[in-house]
């Protein structure tokens, strides 16, 4: 009877540590599958705006706020993942001699050529089983930010 | 008697701890099974990365030819890589690799990187090559150029 105690005892010290090892382990692995999901659709995203990417150009930003809206609700329902959200930015850059490019903020530059780009931002929150993983760097979201040369 | 008592005690001392060393071994195992898994998702997630930025350096690189059919091939190349540096993919740095490929005619832009992986590390030390491609003349086509 004492043995049979003891194991238990054992046992009954060594599973929370099992469990926080493998609920641990398994939230990350939980974390790169939605990345994985984000891509997906931010490539959805792509597909859909492919068509009409040089238009995005000369879009005004209460245009562009309207279109990733729609674009976010046809990304929503094609892919089931209802909590996440689509955001399309505009950005421009200027190209350096060296071939990089330098991002453009409001500060006047010169620059020659300027180069306009389209974001695809895509979002969706996550929440740890291990709500502590938080305190050692756990997202807070899963996502996908890419960039397309629009002119 | 006595043999039968140094018999038990003798049992009873191998007992002791065993619950708490087959615990810690199958926990040891399902880490690793766990951890293989994580690395696998983690891989996937590298390809599913670089399969996106390649499909939109396409897209930039045909958006480029539709503004200017006549640009050079150094200039497409430079386009590409621009394109790609904004998605996190700076060509020549951290074994990231960006090239327009001509085959039959067509063309693709392909994206090259090493990734890291963690619990895998324990039996490849090497990093794992992750390739991905995206073909510029589909893509022109699904887009109407």
């Amino acid at each position: 009877m004492k043995e049979r105690g003891a194991a238990l005892v054992e046992f009954a010290v060594a599973l929370p540590f099992a469990l926080i090892l493998f609920i641990g382990i398994g939230d990350f692995s939980v974390y790169f599958w939605r990345q994985n999901q984000m891509e997906e659709a931010a490539r959805l995203t792509t597909s859909k705006i492919a068509l009409a990417l040089a238009g995005y150009a000369s879009a005004d930003a209460e245009v562009l706020h309207r279109f990733s809206q729609s674009l976010q609700e046809e990304v929503r329902k094609e892919s089931g993942l209802n909590g996440m959200t689509i955001a399309l930015t505009r950005h421009y850059a200027c190209p350096l001699a060296n071939g990089a490019e330098q991002e453009l903020t409001a500060e006047p530059t010169q620059c020659t050529a300027e180069r306009a780009y389209l974001g695809v931002v895509s979002d969706d929150p996550v929440e740890p089983m291990l709500g502590p993983l938080r305190a050692f760097g756990f997202p807070r979201t899963a996502f996908s930010r890419h960039m397309v040369r629009l002119q | 008697m006595n043999g039968e008592v140094a018999k038990t005690q003798a049992r009873r001392n191998r007992q002791k701890g065993s619950a708490l060393l087959l615990t810690l071994l199958l926990t040891l195992a399902g880490a690793a099974i766990l951890g293989l898994t994580v690395d696998a998702m983690s891989l996937l997630w590298v390809k599913s990365n670089a399969q996106t930025t390649a499909n939109l350096v396409a897209a930039s690189v045909v958006l480029e030819l539709e503004r200017n059919p006549s640009a050079s091939e150094p200039y497409l190349v430079e386009t590409a890589r621009a394109a790609a540096a904004w998605n996190g993919y700076r060509h020549g740095t951290d074994s990231v690799a960006i090239h327009l490929v001509r085959q039959e005619g067509k063309t693709a832009v392909v994206v090259e990187r090493d990734a890291g992986v963690f619990f895998l590390r324990a039996i490849r030390p090497q990093p794992v090559a992750i390739c991905a491609r995206a073909a510029v003349g589909a893509l022109a086509v699904k887009a109407g150029l």
